[in-house]
């Protein structure tokens, strides 16, 4: 298990919605769709900025899923990293404040910015 | 000329008579002559000389007002004052996308969209059969029996009114080339096709619904509150109607699992 604590923030441009077991997320910056299955969502509702990522693995993942420590770990690691790629959770190595959230700012800033139009129709993406 | 779409009927006024007929042609049942509208669209028609024709189209929100712009047209809506103007040439096919657009931006704050599916109502019925291109849409839409009146074979318009979801038929034709007829039905089910060696109907969970009805809104406006508001859409949709994955092989006995 790596040394260096991860910190999870969930971005302020998604749209998201838990259906079943299942979250669905959707980047309003690039319509990007993408499923997380239960663990998933456990992870990304415990995406609160301030809880590090080993204690979201060991209080909501290995306690409720039959996983281990290390390999629920490493498997966190990389799936919030595709998610951070496509900007929809952000990661820090300090806990994040509540009150300083200055991706929403960006958010209402780029609010009005032309963006490129699907011209096939439809919200797309690549599909996780 | 009144252009009476899925319940929301623009006014489109125009000087030019080859254009006015060009209109009456192209969208016959839905004009409509005795109502008045609160949304109107000013066209004038110029030389298509000043487009550039290899433009792709763009849609974006420019103080209140949204601008959208393709290689055969520019165009703005204004939401507020439910007012916009085009500027194209005298042709059926870039008011045709005009009206594709401007009536995604109408319908997404109530929750409606326009939809890659064709749609049928069988027994007072509507039925709703989606997919990408090639996945049957205009398949199922060729394949129907007498007892079904065609809503369309490409764009279907979904509207929520009062907590209850209808269809509406459109002018917005795919291969088969025909306008769908213009009336109005409670959506019974969204099938999302898949071509296979027989007929069946298959159970699907909501976030995978969701996620393959989102694949196939359409929308060209990707400005964060609009994509939110589809995204909610879609999901209240799914929650609200039957969703199931039809997997078809392609002749007439298909219908048989409908209605």
């Amino acid at each position: 298990m790596s040394t260096a604590e991860m910190y999870l923030s969930q971005s302020a441009h998604i749209a998201a919605r838990t259906l079943g077991d299942d979250t669905l997320i959707m980047s309003t910056l690039d319509s990007t769709i993408f499923v997380l299955n239960a663990v998933g969502t456990a992870i990304w509702n415990a995406a609160d900025g301030k809880t590090p990522l080993s204690q979201i693995i060991h209080e909501r993942v290995c306690s409720e899923f039959e996983v281990t420590g290390e390999e629920a770990y490493a498997d966190a690691k990389e799936f919030v990293g595709q998610l951070a790629e496509h900007g929809i959770l952000s990661i820090s190595n300090a806990p994040v404040s509540p009150y300083a959230n200055p991706e929403k700012a960006q958010a209402q800033a780029s609010a009005t910015k032309p963006a490129r139009p699907s011209e096939s129709g439809g919200i797309q993406g690549a599909e996780k | 000329m009144v252009i009476d779409i899925g319940g929301l009927p623009i006014e489109v006024q125009t000087t030019d008579p080859e254009f006015e007929r060009i209109l009456r042609k192209r969208y016959g049942d839905y004009i409509r002559s005795a109502i008045t509208s609160e949304f109107a669209l000013r066209v004038e028609v110029t030389n298509p000389d000043v487009f550039d024709s290899d433009a792709d189209a763009e849609v974006w929100l420019e103080g209140c007002e949204w601008r959208m712009e393709r290689g055969d047209f520019r165009a703005s809506w204004n939401p507020v004052e439910r007012r916009g103007q085009v500027i194209q040439s005298a042709n059926p096919y870039s008011i045709d996308s005009v009206l594709r657009i401007v009536h995604t931006l109408m319908l997404a704050p109530e929750g409606g969209f326009l939809l890659h599916a064709s749609s049928a109502v069988r027994n007072g019925k509507a039925f709703l059969f989606s997919g990408v291109s090639e996945a049957g849409k205009t398949t199922m839409a060729r394949l129907a029996p007498a007892d079904v009146a065609l809503l369309t074979d490409e764009a279907s318009y979904v509207r929520k009114v009062d907590g209850r979801y209808f269809a509406y038929g459109t002018p917005f034709a795919g291969e088969l080339g025909e306008p769908g007829k213009n009336i109005s039905a409670p959506i019974a089910a969204l099938y999302l096709l898949k071509k296979a060696p027989g007929n069946r109907i298959e159970e699907i969970d909501q976030a995978e619904a969701t996620q393959r009805l989102l694949r196939n809104i359409l929308f060209f406006a990707h400005q964060a509150e609009m994509v939110r508001q589809v995204f909610d859409a879609a999901c209240a949709f799914v929650a609200a109607v039957p969703v199931y994955q039809l997997a078809f092989f392609p002749d007439q006995r298909v219908w048989e699992l409908i209605g």
